[in-house]
């Protein structure tokens, strides 16, 4: 009864997230989706931290991405959704405030950067997901064949979809930002469905050869 | 608690504190009066460390240039077509003169046609710079990268304006490899006198790089391979390109230029008939040097990538090449280690309340797993990514459950031996996970796959080694 409450959960979660997923997309952070690089050559060597600071004032606190552009410390690159005339003027008046220079918005230089595809990003996983598991799910239904050879394969390549399944739902319904995170996440996501099947049906098996011997 | 079984776990506990010692803060020696650790540093993968941030933007002049040669193309057919009316269509002859007797008229019909021809041109201009083009110049870019084996990268394509962005890991061949990168990929051989082009790009099949030893080293090259009615043309070029000798005994050479996008290189002669359709380009000297050799491994490779892929629709220039540094900085690192340290803490903790003693001495060696495992991931090279990382995570875990599962079987009094051979057993699938991501050439999944494979391993021998040891000689003492 519980574990057909706990399916009944999961295929709707599954069935919201993927729907939500339609009709909203995901939530892409700043690095994936269309974006603008604001940046900025300042001449003297500069604390990321403080940057940060004064990014989350003009650009707005979890709205920017602060990197240092080349090996001197000296340049910076703000990364925003966009921007405008404004918030350019007060961040290059910030940075000149804060380190005793005088920089205009015309030295500002602000990169464009289109969204990146979904498919670019999970591209060089495909194929090798694609044959790790299909070894995998053999090696399992051959190991596991007195569970049924075709129940066992069935099953595991199942629940390997099920619970990839449910991580996109996750993060299309609570709109957790997919970032360079996201796939190791999922890589983690399908070694231990992997192996929990590998315990279940280790379990199984021992149940069946107890029953055997009683 | 007996004096020698309280010994032997001194010793398993002090072994795995200094390895966790070294591990995590490094053996240091005085080098030129500074204290220098001699330990290899961690070598960090392009989402932790920084990269390239590059874009590549549409040549305009050049696609101009594109427009106005299809538009003399265009022009040329049209006056044929018109040649070939005339000398049919006297009427319309007739019309053209009456026309042209009015100047009006003639003014008028130059201000049309050179509107026409702008528009046309404005129009040509629009069927280059399509969203198609930009997409499949994006794939090239990609199946050159792929083919230069860049381990990572990510790529972007305006869908307006073309302009590709990339990022790609900073190392020595980066620079190397974006200057092919750019590569229109227009490769020709013509007559270096004429300038008529003998052979093209639709001509090859594919390039391939070989090596021949010899006593003075080593030489590379190229190997160009045409297609079906590419060695034809080559057999023809070959009997004709060749040093001849008349009959006063002067020789004269009738050479080809070999070019890749209007760039030379190499201008030479046939001294026999090409019939197999291979051409062999010598890259370099011979030479005995490794370094040297690697080098011009590098050039002949970079060549066979631009050759081995379709020609680029666009012309592309570099625009920005620049170094940035990672989104991941030191302070989400520290974010990640403590929430990490938090995680095993607590799994420390359960194994304490559980097991008590045991459970304290397996919680030691659980910390010198960790310890042992980073210097594996040091001393095999792996790059420390956001895949390895989770690897590691994955890595803890799975120890965990198995040394929760030998400490279940002590304490249940089942066999220790039998308990690890059965979680490694178990573990096999995981095993196949982890080799075929090692074989992967994209950094994020070899990564993960090695760490995976090395924390495998190192859990199953570890268990046997040290866990099991530990239980075995509490065991005896009781």
């Amino acid at each position: 009864m519980k574990k057909s409450v706990l399916y009944v959960v999961i295929g709707l979660i599954i069935i919201i997230g993927i729907a939500l997923g339609m009709l909203k997309g995901l939530n892409y952070s700043l690095e994936y989706q269309a974006n603008e690089k604001v940046e900025l050559y300042i001449g003297k060597v500069v604390d990321r931290k403080d940057i940060e600071e004064i990014s989350n004032n003009v650009f707005g606190k979890n709205e920017n991405k602060v990197q240092i552009v080349e090996i001197f410390n000296d340049m910076v690159a703000v990364t925003v959704k966009d921007s405008n005339d404004e918030q350019i003027e007060n961040f290059v008046n910030a940075i000149n405030e804060k380190y005793g220079v005088e920089y205009t918005k015309d030295d500002v230089e602000v990169i464009k950067e289109s969204q990146m595809s979904i498919f670019d990003i999970i591209k060089p996983y495909i194929v090798p997901i694609i044959i790790a598991l299909a070894i995998a799910v053999i090696y399992i239904a051959i190991r596991y064949h007195k569970l049924g050879f075709w129940k066992t394969l069935l099953s595991a390549v199942l629940w390997i979809i099920v619970i990839e399944a449910l991580l996109y739902s996750i993060y299309a319904i609570t709109r957790l930002s997919v970032n360079a995170t996201t796939i190791p996440i999922a890589l983690m996501a399908f070694v231990f469905t992997v192996l929990g099947i590998s315990i279940n049906n280790e379990n199984k098996l021992k149940l069946i050869k107890k029953d055997v011997k009683e | 608690m007996k004096k020698n079984s309280v010994l032997k776990i001194l010793v398993i506990v002090v072994a795995v504190i200094l390895i966790s010692l070294i591990s995590f803060v490094g053996i240091y020696k005085q080098k030129h009066g500074v204290m220098e650790n001699i330990l290899p540093d961690y070598l960090l993968g392009k989402d932790v460390s920084g990269y390239r941030m590059v874009t590549l933007k549409v040549d305009e002049s050049t696609t101009k240039e594109e427009t106005d040669e299809t538009n003399s193309e265009e022009k040329a057919t049209q006056e044929n077509t018109s040649e070939d009316t005339n000398t049919t269509n006297t009427e319309e002859n007739t019309n053209t003169v009456e026309e042209n007797e009015n100047n009006t008229v003639d003014e008028n019909t130059a201000n049309n046609t050179s509107t026409e021809g702008n528009t046309e041109q404005e129009e040509t201009k629009e069927n280059i710079l399509t969203k198609e083009n930009f997409e499949k110049s994006k794939e090239i870019v990609q199946n050159r990268m792929k083919y230069a084996n860049i381990s990572e990268y990510n790529i972007r394509v305006n869908e307006e304006d073309g302009t590709i962005t990339l990022e790609l890991p900073e190392n020595t061949r980066t620079d190397e490899v974006l200057q092919y990168l750019t590569l229109k990929g227009d490769f020709t051989i013509i007559d270096a006198d004429t300038k008529e082009v003998l052979l093209s790009k639709n001509d090859l099949k594919d390039a391939t790089i070989m090596y021949y030893p010899d006593s003075t080293g080593t030489t590379v090259y190229l190997s160009i391979n045409f297609n079906e009615e590419g060695t034809k043309k080559l057999e023809d070029v070959s009997k004709t390109y060749i040093e001849t000798t008349d009959e006063n005994g002067e020789s004269t050479k009738k050479t080809i230029t070999m070019q890749l996008d209007g760039q030379e290189l190499l201008t030479t002669y046939f001294g026999e008939t090409i019939s197999n359709g291979q051409l062999q380009i010598s890259i370099g000297n011979s030479t005995k040097d490794a370094t040297e050799l690697n080098d011009y491994i590098n050039n002949a490779s970079y060549i066979a990538m631009v050759l081995n892929n379709d020609m680029m629709p666009l012309t592309y220039t570099l625009d920005i090449n620049q170094y940035v540094s990672a989104y991941i900085n030191q302070d989400i690192l520290k974010i990640i280690i403590i929430v990490a340290v938090v995680i095993m803490a607590i799994l420390i903790i359960y194994l304490l309340v559980k097991y008590k003693a045991s459970g304290l001495c397996d919680a030691i060696a659980f910390i010198g797993y960790l310890a042992l495992l980073m210097l594996i991931i040091k001393g095999t090279n792996i790059y420390i990514t956001l895949g390895s990382m989770a690897a590691t995570a994955v890595s803890l875990i799975i120890q965990f459950i198995a040394m929760n599962s030998v400490l279940k079987a002590n304490k249940e009094k089942r066999n220790i031996n039998e308990t690890i051979l059965n979680t490694t057993i178990m573990l096999i699938p995981i095993y196949i996970i982890a080799i075929v991501f090692c074989f992967n050439s994209w950094l994020q999944l070899s990564s993960f796959g090695a760490t995976m494979f090395w924390g495998l391993l190192l859990s199953s021998i570890y268990n046997y080694l040290v866990v099991k040891n530990i239980l075995v000689i509490k065991s005896e003492d009781k």
